[in-house]
C-alpha cells in the first residue's frame, strides 16, 4: 500500500529562507511592470491578452513566469524584451521606461535562434560587434563566454554541427555576453529531451550562481519552476493575468534531491492546484490567436 | 559604396564600349541584291580608300526602317515606294544614289493549283503590307483587271512568308529575293506567276539618307556615290563574277551558285543608264515618273491618306556630282 | 552483406530510389528524346523518297523552275525527274539550234554565254572533290580569283580526259548520259583551247549536265538526322561551314554578354528595392503593386521604343533582358527577403541591432542561400529572353544564325545553336547549383542535379581505386 503523506502549507518558510527573501526584497528593483495591458485587434474584435499584470523582479532574482499555453505568458516576456508594446500600463527598467529592444535585457528563445551562417564564436561575438567594441577584445570576451557554456572545443563549429542542448548553451553565452540587466528566457528548454533538460537546469544555475544576472524564466513545466525559482508567478489565462505570486519555500543552494522534499512538493501541488482550477471548461481557440 | 560605384561605372563603360558606334555616318542595308552590293566596297575598303567615315549596319528591312524612323541612322536602303510610306510616318528622306531597279526578284509566288494571278480571286496571300511586297501585288491584279478586294491579304513579314506558304496557310506569298528563292524552294511546284520584270521601273531601289545629314554632309555623301559606281564598275567586269558572287553570298548566307540569278532579277544601274532614269519623266523609266505611280497607288489604297511632294524626296545632284 | 535482402520495387510512394536508380533515370531522362528523335529521323516509314542532288544544274524555264538547286539539295523523287527532263529538254533545243549553223540566236551574248559555261565548269565541282581531284580546301589560303582559275582548269583538264577516255572516276559518279555530254561539251570547248584560258573560253552555251543525285530518305527539312545535326554543329563550331566570318563562337560571345550584363543590369537595380521591399512594408507597398502590374505588360512589346532610347546595338538588347527579367527580381527577391526567419530577427535585436546592421548582418545573410537560387532560377529567365532580344535593332548574336538560316530551311545549322543555348543555360545553373553546397554548407542541400552527380561519380570512382591499390 502507497503511504500519502500530509504535506506542508507551502508559505511555511524555514528561517534560512524567510531571511533570504527579507534580502531579496531589500535588493534594488530591476524590474517593474505596473498595471501592464496588451490589447490585440483582430478581424473578429479586439482581443485582451494581457490585463493589468504587476511585477517586480529584484537584482540578481531567478523568477519564473508559469502558466497554461494561451495564457500570455510569451506576450509578457516580449513586451519585457520590447520585441512588443503594451497598451496599458507601462514597463520600467532600472526605474527607466523601456522603449523598444535593447542589449541591457538579454533573450533566449525556445526555438534556436543561432545564426546559422556564423560559426559559435561569431554568434557569441555578434552583440559585442554590434556595440562598437574593437574585435579582438570581441572575440576575448567570447571565447570566455564559450569556455563558461563549456563549448571551447566548439568556438568553430556552425550552429547546424551542435546538438540542441548545445545550441542553447550558445544562446546563453551569446545573450550573456552583452552583460545584460536581465535575462529573459522564454521556454528554453522546452525543445529538448528530458535528460539534456536536467543537464541544462543544473547549467543554469551553475551559471546564475557564478554571473550577477537577473532571469525572468519561462516554463510550462511545474517542477522545472520550482526547482530553478526564486519567486513564481502564475499567470491566469483570458485575459493573462496575475493569479499568485508563490515564493519557493525550497533552501537554496539547489540539487536534484530537493525534488522529493516536502516543501518543493507542496509547492509543486500548489502550483497544479491554481493551473488546474483555472483550466477552462472548453478552449476557445479563437481567443487565443496572438497569444502564445 | 566607393565599390558600387567602381561597378557601376564599369558597367557603362563596358556596356558602351561594347556596342556604340564611333563612325560619322550610319547606313542599314538589307538583304535586297541591289543592297548586297555595298558589301563589295566594305569588304574591299573602298570607303576607307575615298576618306569617308562610314558604318554600314546590317539589318531586317523593316527593322532599318524603323530605326531610321527612330533617328537612330542616317540613311537607309529603301524602295522608293516605302521611302514615302516612311516619309508619311513623319521621318523624310532624300534619295541620292539608285542602285537598282527590280527585274524579277519581286515574286507573287503561288502554290502548284494556282496557275496565274486570275486563280487567285478569293484566296489568302500572305505579304507585308504597306510595303514593295503589297505594291507588287496591287500591281499583278490590276494589271489583270482585278483589285485588292478580290483577294485576302495576310500581314506576314517578308522573311517569314516561306514558312508561311509551306505550311499551307496561304494559296501565295510576296516577297524579294532570297526569301523569294527559298519559297520556290521549299515548296514543291511552287512558281512565281508574277513578278517585278513583269513591270520593269516600278520598284527603284535606292540609298535614302536624311534631309539634314544631307546638307551638313554632302561631300561624304559624294563620296558614297562616288564608291558606289566603283562597285558598279566592279559587279559589271566578267571577270570579277566570281569574287563578286562570294562576296556577296557570304553577306545573306548562300551559296555562292545560289546568289547568281538573284542579280539577274536586279538590274544594276550603269552611270549612263542611271542618268537617264534621274530626269524628271513620266513613266517607270524615270525615277520620278515610278515614284509619282507609287504615290498614287498608296493613296488610292490607303497606305496613306495624303498624296506627297514627290521631288522633297529625291535629290539627283550627289550623283551628278559623283559622276561629273 | 544484403544478400538476402528482397530487392526494392521501383515504384513506391513517398519512397526516394536509391541513388544508382536516380542516375540511371536521370541518364534516361535525357536518353529517351534523344532515342525517339532518332528512330522518327531514321526510319524510313515516316518519310518517303528523294534524291539529294550530287550534280545541280538551272534549268531555262525560270517559271516553273524559279529557284537555284546546289548540289546537297534534297529532291522529292517526280520533281527530280520533272527536273532531269527540263536539263534534257534544254539539251535538246541546244542541238537543235546547233544544227541551224551559223544563223542560230543562243538568246545570250558571247560574255554571258561564257559565264554559262564557267557555271557549268565551276557546278562540276562536287564530282572532282568526291573524286579527290580538287582539293576545296585551298579555298582557305587562297584569293578568290586564283582559285576559280585553278577550279575551272581542274574541271576543263577533267572534260578532256573524261572525253578522250583518260580518266576513270569512281563508278557511279558520273551517268553514262552525262559522258556523253561531256564529250560533246569537250568537242565544242577544245575547239577553242585544249587548256584553261579565261581568255579563250568558247563563247557559245555548252551543253548542261544532266541532274543525278542519290536516292535516300527524304526527311523534312526542319527534321535534320542527329548526324546531320552533329556534323554541321561541328562545322558550325570550329568555323568550317558557310557562315563565313562571324562564326558561332564569336556569336556565342555576343549572346552570352547580353544575357549576362542584362542580368547583372536587372539585380543591380533589382536587388536594392527588392531588399528594402521585403524589409519595410512602406516600400513593400510602394514598388510591389506596379511591379506585380507591369509584369504582366509583354517587355517585347517595347522594342521600337527601346530601339528609339537605345540606339540600334547591344543596348536596347541588353534593356530587354532586363526589362523581362527586373519584375520578377523584384517580386521574387521581396517575397525570400520576407521570408526570413522572424526568430532571428528578434534575437538579433535583443542583442542591440538596428535598422542597417539588421539588414546588413540578419536579413541579408540570412537569405543569401535563397537568393541564390532565385538569382539561378532569374538567370535561366534572362536566357528565355535572348532570342527576342537579338531581333532588336541590328540582329546580332546567336539569334542571327537561328533567324537568318531558319528563313532558309536550313534547320541543321538552326539546332546545333539551339542546343547550343539549351546547353549553356542547363550548365550554368547545375553549376551555380553544386557551387551552392559549398557557399552554404549550412542551407538545406536540394535534389541532386546531373553535374553534382556526375562529380559524385568520379569521386567514387576515385575512392574505389584507391581502395584497391
Amino acid at each position: 500500500m502507497s503511504q500519502i503523506i500530509d504535506l506542508p502549507d507551502y508559505k511555511e518558510q524555514s528561517p534560512e529562507v524567510a531571511s533570504y527573501f527579507k534580502d531579496l526584497k531589500n535588493r534594488s528593483k530591476v524590474l517593474e511592470v505596473n498595471r501592464a495591458g496588451r490589447v490585440f485587434a483582430s478581424p473578429k474584435g479586439e482581443i485582451e491578452a494581457l490585463k493589468d499584470v504587476s511585477l517586480d523582479v529584484y537584482q540578481r532574482e531567478f523568477m519564473t513566469v508559469i502558466g497554461q499555453s494561451g495564457c500570455g505568458k510569451s506576450t509578457l516576456i516580449r513586451i519585457l524584451a520590447g520585441l512588443e508594446t503594451t497598451t496599458s500600463g507601462n514597463v520600467l527598467l532600472d526605474g527607466e521606461q523601456i522603449t523598444g529592444p535593447g542589449s541591457d535585457r538579454g533573450m533566449v528563445f525556445q526555438g534556436y535562434t543561432l545564426f546559422p551562417w556564423l560559426t559559435v564564436k561569431k554568434n557569441v561575438m555578434f552583440g559585442l560587434q554590434v556595440s562598437g567594441k574593437a574585435m579582438a577584445e570581441c572575440e576575448k570576451d567570447a571565447l570566455q563566454w564559450i569556455d563558461l557554456v563549456g563549448l571551447k572545443k566548439f568556438a568553430n563549429a556552425y550552429p547546424h554541427e551542435l546538438s540542441g542542448g548545445m545550441k542553447q548553451r550558445v544562446a546563453i553565452a551569446r545573450a550573456l555576453a552583452n552583460r545584460p540587466r536581465i535575462l529573459l528566457m522564454d521556454e528554453p528548454f522546452g525543445a529538448l529531451d528530458a535528460q539534456t533538460r536536467a543537464q541544462m537546469q543544473a547549467y543554469l544555475l551553475e551559471i546564475w550562481h557564478h554571473i550577477d544576472v537577473t532571469i525572468l524564466f519561462i516554463t510550462h513545466d511545474l517542477e522545472e519552476a520550482v526547482y530553478l525559482s526564486d519567486r513564481i508567478l502564475v499567470l491566469g489565462a483570458n485575459p493573462g493575468h496575475v493569479q499568485e505570486i508563490i515564493e519557493v519555500p525550497v533552501e537554496r543552494p539547489r540539487r536534484p534531491e530537493q525534488f522529493i522534499t516536502a516543501e518543493f512538493l507542496a509547492t509543486k501541488k500548489r502550483l497544479e492546484n491554481l493551473i488546474h482550477v483555472s483550466a477552462p471548461e472548453h478552449i476557445d481557440t479563437s481567443k487565443m490567436l496572438g497569444m502564445g | 559604396m566607393k565599390l558600387t560605384q567602381h561597378l557601376m561605372m564599369g558597367l557603362a563603360a563596358l556596356v558602351f564600349a561594347g556596342s556604340a558606334s564611333a563612325a560619322k555616318l550610319k547606313v542599314a542595308y538589307s538583304d535586297w541584291p541591289g543592297w548586297v552590293a555595298w558589301e563589295i566596297g566594305i569588304k574591299k575598303g573602298w570607303f576607307k580608300e575615298a576618306g569617308v567615315d562610314i558604318e554600314f549596319v546590317w539589318m531586317d528591312y523593316v527593322a532599318s526602317m524603323d530605326a531610321y524612323g527612330a533617328g537612330k541612322l542616317d540613311g537607309v536602303c529603301m524602295t522608293n515606294g516605302d521611302a514615302l510610306v516612311t516619309g508619311d510616318a513623319g521621318k523624310p528622306s532624300v534619295g541620292i544614289i539608285i542602285n537598282d531597279y527590280s527585274n524579277g526578284n519581286d515574286m507573287l509566288i503561288a502554290t502548284k493549283d494556282i496557275p496565274n494571278v486570275k486563280a487567285l480571286k478569293g484566296k489568302k496571300i500572305g505579304l507585308e503590307e504597306g510595303f514593295v511586297p503589297h505594291l507588287i501585288t496591287l500591281k499583278a491584279l490590276e494589271v489583270n483587271g482585278m483589285s485588292e478586294s478580290d483577294i485576302e491579304i495576310i500581314n506576314t513579314p517578308t522573311d517569314k512568308t516561306p514558312q508561311v506558304l509551306k505550311s499551307g496557310a496561304v494559296s501565295a506569298i510576296c516577297a524579294w529575293q532570297p526569301n523569294s528563292g527559298a519559297a520556290l524552294k521549299e515548296v514543291p511546284g511552287s512558281k512565281a506567276i508574277f513578278t517585278s520584270a513583269d513591270a520593269p521601273g516600278l520598284i527603284y531601289d535606292v540609298l535614302f539618307v536624311g534631309p539634314k545629314t544631307l546638307k551638313r554632309d554632302r561631300a561624304d555623301w559624294v563620296k558614297v556615290a562616288k564608291v558606289w559606281y566603283k562597285i558598279v564598275a566592279y559587279l559589271k567586269d566578267e571577270d570579277n563574277i566570281e569574287e563578286a558572287l562570294e562576296i556577296l553570298a557570304g553577306r545573306v548566307k548562300v551559296k555562292a551558285d545560289e546568289y547568281e540569278p538573284f542579280l539577274d532579277g536586279t538590274y544594276i544601274l550603269s552611270p549612263a543608264e542611271v542618268k537617264e532614269v534621274w530626269k524628271k519623266n513620266d513613266g517607270l523609266k524615270s525615277i520620278y515618273g515610278s515614284t509619282k505611280i507609287s504615290n498614287e497607288f498608296n493613296v488610292k489604297y490607303g497606305v496613306y491618306k495624303k498624296s506627297l511632294q514627290i521631288e522633297n524626296y529625291l535629290d539627283p545632284s550627289i550623283t551628278m556630282d559623283a559622276l561629273k | 552483406m544484403g544478400s538476402h535482402q528482397p530487392p526494392q520495387p521501383w515504384f513506391r510512394v513517398g519512397t526516394l530510389l536509391s541513388e544508382k536508380r536516380s542516375g540511371v533515370l536521370m541518364i534516361c531522362s535525357f536518353l529517351l528524346p534523344i532515342l525517339i528523335y532518332s528512330f522518327v529521323a531514321y526510319c524510313p516509314i515516316f518519310w518517303g523518297h528523294a534524291y539529294e542532288l550530287t550534280i545541280a544544274a538551272r534549268p531555262d524555264d525560270k517559271v516553273e523552275f524559279g529557284a537555284t538547286y546546289t548540289q546537297g539539295f534534297s529532291m522529292e523523287e517526280d520533281e527530280f525527274t520533272r527536273f532531269q527532263k527540263a536539263i534534257r529538254d534544254d539539251n535538246e533545243k541546244l542541238t537543235a539550234l546547233y544544227q541551224q549553223g551559223d544563223e542560230a540566236d543562243f538568246g545570250m551574248s558571247p560574255r554571258a554565254a561564257r559565264s554559262h559555261n564557267k557555271r557549268l565548269l565551276r557546278e562540276f565541282e562536287p564530282v572532282l572533290s568526291r573524286n579527290g581531284l580538287f582539293d576545296i580546301s585551298v579555298k582557305e589560303e587562297m584569293e578568290t580569283k586564283p582559285y576559280y582559275q585553278l577550279l575551272y582548269g581542274a574541271a576543263y583538264d577533267t572534260w578532256g580526259e573524261i572525253a578522250t577516255g583518260k580518266e576513270q572516276l569512281q563508278k557511279g559518279s558520273l551517268s553514262e548520259e552525262n559522258r556523253e555530254i561531256i564529250k560533246k561539251n569537250w568537242a565544242l570547248l577544245s575547239s577553242v583551247s585544249e587548256t584553261y584560258d579565261s581568255g579563250k573560253l568558247y563563247s557559245k552555251p555548252i551543253y548542261k549536265l544532266i541532274p543525278q543525285g542519290n536516292k535516300q530518305v527524304a526527311r523534312a527539312s526542319w527534321f535534320p538526322a542527329p548526324h546531320q545535326i552533329i556534323r554541321r554543329g561541328w562545322e558550325d563550331l570550329t568555323g568550317k561551314s558557310e557562315l563565313g566570318d562571324l562564326n558561332v563562337p564569336t556569336r556565342y560571345l555576343q549572346s552570352l554578354k547580353i544575357v549576362f550584363f542584362g542580368f547583372f543590369v536587372a539585380c543591380l537595380i533589382g536587388l536594392p528595392l527588392a531588399l528594402l521591399a521585403g524589409t519595410f512594408s512602406f516600400f513593400s507597398r510602394l514598388i510591389e503593386p506596379f511591379t506585380d502590374f507591369f509584369r504582366y505588360m509583354p517587355a517585347p512589346a517595347f522594342s521600337t521604343i527601346l530601339v528609339v532610347i537605345f540606339d540600334i546595338y547591344d543596348q536596347p538588347k541588353i534593356a530587354l533582358v532586363v526589362l523581362g527579367t527586373l519584375p520578377h527580381l523584384i517580386l521574387m527577391v521581396a517575397n525570400t527577403t520576407r521570408m526570413v526567419d522572424q526568430p532571428l530577427l528578434d534575437a538579433a535585436q535583443t542583442l542591440g541591432a538596428r535598422r542597417g546592421t539588421l539588414i546588413s548582418k540578419v536579413i541579408v545573410p540570412g537569405i543569401l542561400p535563397h537568393l541564390y537560387n532565385d538569382l539561378r532560377i532569374l538567370l535561366g529567365w534572362a536566357w528565355t529572353w535572348l532570342v527576342i532580344a537579338e531581333l532588336i535593332g541590328a540582329k546580332s548574336g546567336l539569334t542571327e544564325i537561328i533567324d537568318t538560316q531558319g528563313r532558309r530551311f536550313h534547320f541543321d545549322h538552326v539546332y546545333p545553336v539551339i542546343l547550343l543555348i539549351g546547353i549553356t543555360g542547363f550548365v550554368t545553373d547545375q553549376i551555380l547549383a553544386s557551387f551552392r553546397t559549398v557557399l552554404f554548407p549550412y542551407a538545406a542541400s536540394e535534389k541532386k542535379g546531373i553535374l553534382s552527380f556526375a562529380f559524385a561519380m568520379v569521386h567514387k570512382l576515385f575512392k574505389s581505386k584507391k581502395a584497391t591499390s
